[in-house]
């Protein structure tokens, strides 16, 4: 998984550019995600507008995400695509995870 | 691969962009299952996938010639299982694995799972046109 970042403020925004998040990529996905977190982010937006796919694996590595964030910081989602969006939908994990329209939005609410 | 098939397929069906997704991540999960759990992740294994179609209704078989969906899975793959039935304010009861079957059992309009001489099969049917209508 490859991610564009940038910073606003405290905010680090991750931009996902691979369209596909499945379980071929789901473990080095969370690996990343676990890093920035490791790194002391402790506000983190992950940009999901450039995906177009993503299964229970890639799933499970977001909520692992979730979890390595804990209770101490934010680790928000924008710009999830209809068919990106259902999946969370479909495991109620929309009720789960901040999502917001575009990352943009997202800053905005974390700053 | 299996995305590009099956998408191809919905659209020569001409399947809603919803129904599309639906199957192409339901046939992603059953694949991944397959590769995860009848094979262990071992590489060179095979898994057949085949597609039946008529213009009221998409079926798909993945076959594999793994270990056996253990019957506590088969039960629960029949019946539902519970894994979305978390608190979601209580992080620790997110489930981070075990959602693909119960999203296949949710996603689709008719599933099984059968031990046959060919191997393990996972079926599983979705209709195009609203039930009413067929």
């Amino acid at each position: 998984m490859r991610f564009e970042e940038s910073r606003v403020g405290s905010v680090l925004v991750a931009r996902a550019l691979d369209g596909r998040i499945a379980a071929d990529i789901a473990p080095r996905f969370k690996a990343e995600l676990a890093e920035y977190i490791t790194q002391g982010n402790r506000s983190i937006v992950l940009d999901l507008a450039g995906v177009t796919f993503i299964d229970s694996s890639g799933l499970g590595a977001l909520v692992g995400s979730l979890k390595a964030m804990g209770k101490e910081g934010d680790f928000v989602l924008s710009g999830a695509k209809a068919a990106v969006a259902g999946v969370f939908r479909l495991t109620r994990m929309d009720k789960v995870f901040r999502m917001y329209e575009t990352a943009d939005d997202a800053v905005a609410a974390l700053s | 691969m299996i995305s590009a098939l099956v998408r191809g397929v919905c659209d020569h069906l001409g399947a809603s962009a919803d129904q599309t997704s639906s199957v192409e991540l339901c046939a992603v999960e059953a694949v991944t299952n397959a590769i995860k759990h009848a094979y262990r992740g071992i590489p060179g294994n095979r898994i057949t996938l085949e597609v039946c179609y008529t213009s009221e209704r998409l079926d798909l078989s993945v076959l594999d010639q793994g270990l056996r969906m253990p019957p506590e899975q088969q039960e629960k793959f029949a019946t539902g299982s519970h894994v979305f039935e978390f608190d979601p304010d209580d992080l620790n009861s997110l489930p981070e694995g075990g959602m693909g079957l119960e999203i296949i059992r949710q996603e689709m309009d008719q599933t099984s799972w059968s031990e046959e001489a060919a191997g393990n099969c996972l079926r599983m049917t979705k209709f195009l046109l609203p039930l009413a209508s067929l």
